[in-house]
């Protein structure tokens, strides 16, 4: 296997793995991507087998619930249902994508006990096939996004060309998260639900059906947010605009911080993963 | 070449109770400062590998055997590398492709082609190689017409085959199989039995977890049995059964008491005792280059390159105003490869409280098993010493080196615990098998060698009801092989009782005619006093021939109320 091909376990002290453990597990887990590419797409295609349109009831339901909430919201806030609608559908979006990261996250570990307890394969490869379903999830979200936009908000320019960067920022930002919560969760298994509630609470302190203009001194709310800096980053460009120079750092600096803290966890908790599942 | 190499792994497993994984409980911990700690925590530790250290390599097939919960899944997982060792480390070197599950772990809605790209993918074999081994796994199973149909519809037996053909298509270097979850049919399958010996014939390594022990005779050369994670025995596979089958008679040992002692090392014992190892002059701690790893010392009882001497030995010394009785001693000899290594047959345990200058007293001596790296041996019944050491005898045949990786003094046997041990003149009386007594009791102790042979001597059978216990016989029940249907049984036993197992405290208490046509019979003692061994035995000067004990039951109570009942007192013992 990947993991045992000549190579030396490092020594184990009551659990607690060396640096250049970690690090080799991490890179054995992105050599593996033959693993979690396949079954990430596995899993996307399995869950529309035998349906008439496959996978591609995501990008029905998707265009069609967001179709239904411009409607209502564009009414309630008096606005042009054409931006409205270019607007909230890149905002949700690329909210469904970030918090499905983290919310999906949660129990990759505990759902996937059963093969963790069968095949040597490395930790890290197990967050990634979860990062790889929800970012195909969002890719046939993306193309109703772009058909809207192209209708409704063509503003289509070089800024556009930042939807790159900032969607491989967020998908490391995730594949942290994945990995820390996943590890978390597996130890305290209350926090799945914890961590989702949280996550829906934030869904509506975070502007994807509204403006942050509407918080007017309030604007704070939305400020202090870090997941409202990584939604700018590409819904900023999907519309057109550059992201602010804040939610670019904000990001930088949670990418920088979270694989620390994910670092450090793993060093401590990552060999005993095996034995919470 | 493939090899695998286990130094001092051990594998403690929290078992987190629903409590403890819950975030409250952990919240209620930091709260209270660690007061509520064994409660609102509940972690509960299993110990499932114990100081594992072993090395197998190119051509060995491994067959790990013990009763259930020994360990050997955990083994194997850690050997796959699922389980990472709580302390110690794992070295393998080839590739490895672990059978631990009967589910393939891909999703059954698969058809079977895509399950066997998708779990070849999960064993790390590389898409381009998966393309080459798809028919050959597909002519393997031979389930080619199903192999369109999603997985789901298989049945458990097909669903092996294909688990199976996967974990072997890719020629893996070591080969793990928990024979409990696949069920075993496997083997005895044509084709996966062909192929099995192709595998194992072209010098790999296989580690195969089993219960069955035809397969493990069929299958492997070597032997592992695991008691509570810990190494019992290892060496040839019917040597490790026969221990297997002696293990499976006694009751379950829990985990070594801390009175349990290791001597591992020069200057280091696991029992925090005052006392400290000694050795021979031409004892010698080895150099680790040439032990199984760096960590435990092998200490040679001779110089690696010349015979062992008679007066080689390796002991310990507990201390000054410290006396212990050892009662069980563990050996591991040295082996680089599990075989065994020994051109010691036997060696004496023997104890002193002078430092062995005047006063040497043997307990015991042991046969060493050839093909036995490491063993557990329950010693004669002996006395309190400073003083205890392992002596390499004189008589020692073969004449090549011969090194100790480990021995262990443990002065608290499972036995003990629960009230004495059986205890028998050594070699006289022997256990024989269960098929060879007239009833199931599986229990009976032959006072002679065999069922052929003159009782001799002193050939005796008896209890030791274990430290701090002083008991008055006044009665016993015995049940005799075959009683009253020979004429040349026992006619007349002694009933005798020590409190320093028999070396030199002998009282006889009563002298007893047997009933000759009663198979069981209760008979009374004569009064005498409280003591901690006693015995029956049946002296050199009765005439007659072999003789058995099936059951034999002390009691405190006279005889006239042991006829009444049967049923034993709190110090009655059976031995058995």
């Amino acid at each position: 296997m990947i993991t045992s091909m000549g190579k030396v376990q490092d020594e184990i002290r009551d659990g607690v793995s060396s640096s250049g453990s970690i690090l080799a597990s991490w890179k054995a887990a992105i050599a593996s991507y033959h693993f979690w590419w396949r079954f990430g797409v596995m899993d996307i295609r399995l869950r529309y087998r035998r349906t008439v349109l496959g996978p591609f009831w995501i990008t029905l339901s998707f265009g069609v619930s967001s179709f239904a909430l411009t409607i209502v919201f564009s009414t309630l806030f008096k606005m042009s249902t054409q931006s409205y609608f270019a607007y909230l559908i890149s905002g949700l979006a690329v909210w469904t994508l970030i918090s499905s990261m983290i919310t999906e996250g949660c129990t990759i570990f505990i759902n996937q006990g059963s093969l963790m307890q069968q095949y040597p394969l490395p930790i890290l490869s197990y967050a990634l096939r979860s990062i790889v379903v929800t970012f195909l999830v969002f890719l046939h979200n993306l193309a109703v996004v772009v058909v809207a936009l192209l209708l409704f908000h063509a503003e289509f320019g070089w800024a556009t060309l930042a939807v790159i960067p900032g969607l491989a920022l967020i998908l490391l930002n995730g594949a942290w998260m994945a990995m820390l919560f996943g590890m978390l969760c597996a130890r305290f298994r209350d926090l799945p639900q914890i961590i989702t509630t949280l996550v829906s609470i934030v869904f509506f302190v975070t502007p994807v059906f509204w403006y942050k203009d509407m918080l007017g001194t309030r604007g704070y709310i939305a400020e202090l947010n870090p997941l409202y800096s990584l939604l700018e980053l590409v819904r900023s460009p999907l519309l057109g605009t550059l992201p602010s120079t804040k939610a670019i750092v904000t990001a930088l600096v949670m990418t920088i911080a979270g694989w620390i803290v994910t670092f450090l966890y793993a060093r401590r908790f990552q060999a005993k993963l095996a034995y919470w599942v | 070449m493939t090899q695998v190499i286990l130094r001092n792994v051990s594998v403690t497993f929290p078992v987190a109770t629903l409590k403890a994984k819950s975030l409250r409980a952990n919240l209620l911990f930091f709260g209270s400062a660690g007061a509520l700690e064994k409660d609102a925590r509940g972690v509960v530790t299993i110990s499932a590998l114990r100081q594992i250290n072993f090395r197998a390599e190119t051509g060995d097939r491994i067959a790990l055997i013990g009763r259930n919960g020994s360990g050997k899944t955990t083994m194997l997982k850690v050997i796959a590398g699922i389980y990472p060792p709580s302390e110690g480390s794992v070295f393998v070197e080839g590739r490895v492709s672990p059978i631990l599950g009967t589910g393939l772990g891909v999703d059954e809605e698969l058809s079977g082609y895509e399950a066997i790209e998708y779990a070849c993918l999960l064993r790390g074999v590389a898409p381009e190689r998966i393309a080459l081994l798809r028919e050959d796994i597909a002519d393997f199973t031979d389930l080619r017409s199903y192999l369109s149909v999603p997985v789901r519809t298989y049945s458990a037996g097909m669903k092996m085959r294909l688990g199976f053909a996967v974990a072997t298509a890719d020629e893996p270097d070591v080969l793990l199989i928990d024979e409990g979850i696949m069920a075993g049919d496997i083997f005895f399958m044509e084709k996966a039995r062909e192929r099995a010996n192709r595998l194992l014939t072209t010098s790999r390594l296989l580690f195969l977890a089993s219960h069955s022990e035809d397969m493990v005779r069929s299958t492997c050369n070597k032997a592992i049995l695991l008691d509570s994670g810990d190494i019992v025995a290892a060496g040839a596979v019917d040597d490790v059964l026969q221990l297997y089958h002696r293990l499976e008679e006694s009751p379950r040992t829990a985990a070594p008491g801390p009175a349990g002692l290791r001597v591992t090392h020069d200057n280091e014992t696991d029992a925090g005792s005052p006392g400290k190892p000694f050795s021979s002059s031409n004892v010698r701690g080895h150099p680790a280059e040439h032990a199984l790893d760096d960590t435990v010392r092998t200490h040679w009882l001779s110089d690696p390159t010349r015979p062992v001497e008679s007066t080689a030995f390796l002991g310990y010394d507990f201390g000054k105003e410290h006396k212990w009785e050892i009662l069980r001693v563990t050996l591991r000899q040295w082996s680089p490869d599990l075989a065994g290594s020994t051109c010691v047959t036997k060696v004496a345990l023997q104890f002193s409280d002078d430092g062995f200058k005047n006063d040497v007293r043997t307990a015991d001596t042991f046969k060493i098993e050839p093909t036995i790296a490491k063993q557990t041996f329950s010693t004669a019944p002996s006395a309190p010493a400073r003083y205890w050491r392992l002596l390499a005898k004189s008589d020692t045949v073969g004449g090549r080196e011969w090194g100790i990786m480990e021995f262990e003094f443990d002065t608290v046997p499972p036995e003990n615990r629960q009230g004495g041990r059986a205890i028998g003149s050594v070699p006289a009386a022997l256990n024989v098998p269960p098929e060879a007594a007239f009833e199931d009791n599986p229990f009976t102790h032959w006072t002679s060698r065999e069922d052929q042979e003159q009782v001799k001597g002193t050939s005796w059978v008896g209890w030791d009801f274990g430290p701090g216990w002083e008991v008055e016989v006044r009665s016993f029940a015995l049940r005799q092989w075959d009683g009253g249907a020979r004429p040349n049984t026992i006619p007349v036993i002694k009933v005798q009782s020590s409190n320093d197992g028999f070396l030199e405290d002998i009282l006889t208490a009563d002298t007893v005619a047997l009933h000759q046509d009663t198979d069981r019979h209760t008979y009374g003692v004569a009064p005498s006093r409280k003591a901690r061994f006693w015995r029956i035995l049946a002296d050199s000067t009765t005439e007659g021939g072999h003789w058995g004990v099936i059951e034999l039951r002390f009691y405190e109570r006279p005889v006239q109320d042991a006829t009444l009942s049967l049923k034993p007192s709190r110090v009655a013992a059976d031995v058995s």
